[in-house]
């Protein structure tokens, strides 16, 4: 660890025309008090970014919906950690996948991304807020943790943090994580069987994994509703379940037919059936996807698991490597 | 014997069908025994006759697997002496405002069961509630022990906004939103206490009630 002799940077929001939020890994262990574990929806390309920036593993960064204009007050590295990120510094395009430094009175504007709603930005330090129960994310349900438990406004002033290692060298792009090539395809989502798969009926057993999916306009971070594109999903007989403690990657299915993937701020209990969960490994993915676009659902057992799960962690040795071995030297550039 | 299962690449599941477990002294059963297996950190998360544990990573499906069966046998062991064992409970007596703006459907709910208001007030005085789990919000706990009469499935309309505070009752369950939220629960009353603060410690716990806690109402007119 080093400390920046610049001091801290430091970001003012100056247009915040959408939702903004401070996020990191989430709030984990408090569930058994209600609390949804939030954090970042895409964990992949978050964890990719701090590594970049040489941040510790949970800094905190910041997600961003819609249109926002920042202007630097301090020099200082930031990091565009989400595929298809669009954002201008002093009115020239940038790009994600590599540190940008910025200079005091730089101009950095934000736009909504190419894929999905959210722009990841990572920032050197990470977001200096209060760790509140273990985390610095934002708890929108109850207004706390993050920037004063609230979304980001003009006006706000983020320092970032004085902790962290040198970055990757400028003029390295990383390839960051994509989900799909090309954003016409259908998504293709592993998933295990859940506790309640077999309680569909014959046909729609087969039509689970048979039909294409779009993400319905009701989506958000608690869940991305999915509607099949043949026909709505039925059980053989109703069921009435007792409520369970649930988390993000769970796939519900309400009375509407309609699967539910439940994302970050996902509730920590409910009470539909579940049909299937999608592997961990695999669900920052779903941060790429926009209303009306599509997956599909590919039920694995338990060694297909295990594999994919390997290939994940050989890709993020991967980063890790291409990283460590692109890393600035360490002393003030 | 509960049904262990797993039921993600993260989570396992408990369920007693019969037995009223006490969900507090299992939990704290299971850490004590996962210290000894040396399992990786998860955390219990109560539901309704449920325990699931929630590993804060994912595991491969096989070593998941194994961790269901070691929890099988150790529960088939131990089952008897975890469920006999006596809970360390909390007792809150909170003092609830009845009625008025803050309990809208007191009235319809006196109608619905033939009973006078004072008479439904004095019955949801007169049970004593444990808080099953928490979910939904940050501190909204389900309480069981609501008399069958005042049970009432949700409200079809969910409203927009319901203050911080508010008593409501929601099928078999009584809770008190910890924070102004949408809801569809009968609106009942008001109480003035906080239910959960971000900035208490661990060691007494974020929310106000803790799964097993034991729960009263007053009429604040008779406090």
């Amino acid at each position: 660890m080093w400390f920046s002799l610049f001091g801290l940077t430091m970001l003012r929001v100056i247009k915040a025309q959408g939702q903004g939020f401070v996020s990191d890994s989430g709030r984990w262990g408090y569930q058994y008090q209600g609390v949804p574990v939030g954090g970042v929806l895409d964990s992949f390309s978050y964890t990719v970014g701090n590594w970049a920036l040489g941040n510790p593993d949970n800094a905190a960064c910041l997600e961003l919906m819609g249109q926002f204009v920042f202007v630097c007050t301090q020099p200082g590295k930031l990091f565009l950690a989400n595929r298809g990120a669009q954002a201008t510094v002093n009115n020239k395009v940038v790009y994600c996948g590599q540190v940008l430094q910025l200079q005091e009175g730089d101009l950095l504007e934000i736009r909504p991304p190419h894929l999905g709603f959210w722009t990841l930005l990572c920032i050197q330090g990470g977001i200096d807020v209060p760790m509140v129960m273990g985390s610095r994310s934002t708890c929108l349900a109850a207004a706390f943790g993050g920037f004063e438990g609230r979304a980001l406004q003009a006006g706000d002033c983020l320092r970032a943090g004085a902790e962290f290692q040198p970055a990757v060298r400028q003029g390295i792009r990383l390839a960051m994580p994509l989900a799909l090539r090309n954003g016409a395809e259908e998504l293709p989502v592993h998933c295990l069987p859940g506790p309640e798969f077999e309680a569909l009926n014959p046909d729609s057993r087969k039509l689970f994994e048979q039909q294409a999916y779009t993400v319905g306009q009701q989506s958000s971070r608690m869940g991305y509703i999915l509607k099949g594109t043949h026909s709505p999903l039925q059980l053989s007989n109703s069921l009435s379940l007792r409520s369970h403690a649930v988390h993000p990657g769970m796939v519900q299915l309400p009375p509407s037919g309609n699967p539910v993937v439940l994302l970050c701020e996902a509730q920590v209990t409910g009470g539909y059936p579940r049909l299937a969960s999608v592997l961990a490994c695999e669900l920052w993915k779903f941060a790429q996807l926009g209303v009306g676009q599509s997956v599909n659902w590919v039920v694995v057992d338990a060694t297909q698991a295990k594999r994919l799960q390997h290939q994940h962690h050989t890709e993020m040795r991967r980063y890790q490597h291409v990283v460590e071995s692109n890393r600035g030297e360490s002393h003030v550039d | 014997m509960p049904h262990i299962y797993c039921v993600s690449d993260r989570a396992i599941q408990i369920d007693w069908n019969s037995l009223p477990v006490n969900s507090v002294t299992v939990a704290k059963a299971l850490h004590k025994t996962a210290a000894g297996m040396s399992l990786p950190r998860f955390q219990c998360v109560q539901a309704d006759r449920s325990i699931t544990l929630l590993f804060e990573y994912a595991l491969f499906p096989d070593v998941l697997n194994d961790i269901r069966n070691n929890l099988q046998s150790f529960l088939s062991q131990d089952a008897r002496q975890i469920t006999a064992s006596a809970p360390n409970a909390k007792h809150h007596v909170l003092t609830v405002q009845y009625g008025g703006a803050a309990g809208p459907d007191l009235d319809w709910l006196a109608a619905q069961t033939g009973l006078s208001t004072q008479a439904v007030i004095d019955l949801h005085c007169s049970a004593v509630y444990t808080v099953q789990f928490l979910g939904f919000l940050p501190g909204f706990a389900y309480l069981s022990g609501l008399p069958g009469v005042l049970q009432f499935p949700r409200r079809s309309q969910p409203r927009a906004r319901v203050p911080a505070g508010t008593l409501a009752i929601g099928a078999e369950y009584c809770a008190v939103y910890p924070w102004e939220s949408p809801g569809g629960w009968h609106l009942i009353g008001h109480v003035e206490q906080c239910m959960f603060d971000p900035n208490e410690s661990d060691d007494i716990g974020q929310s106000f009630f803790q799964a097993g806690d034991v729960v009263q109402f007053i009429r604040a007119d008779h406090a």
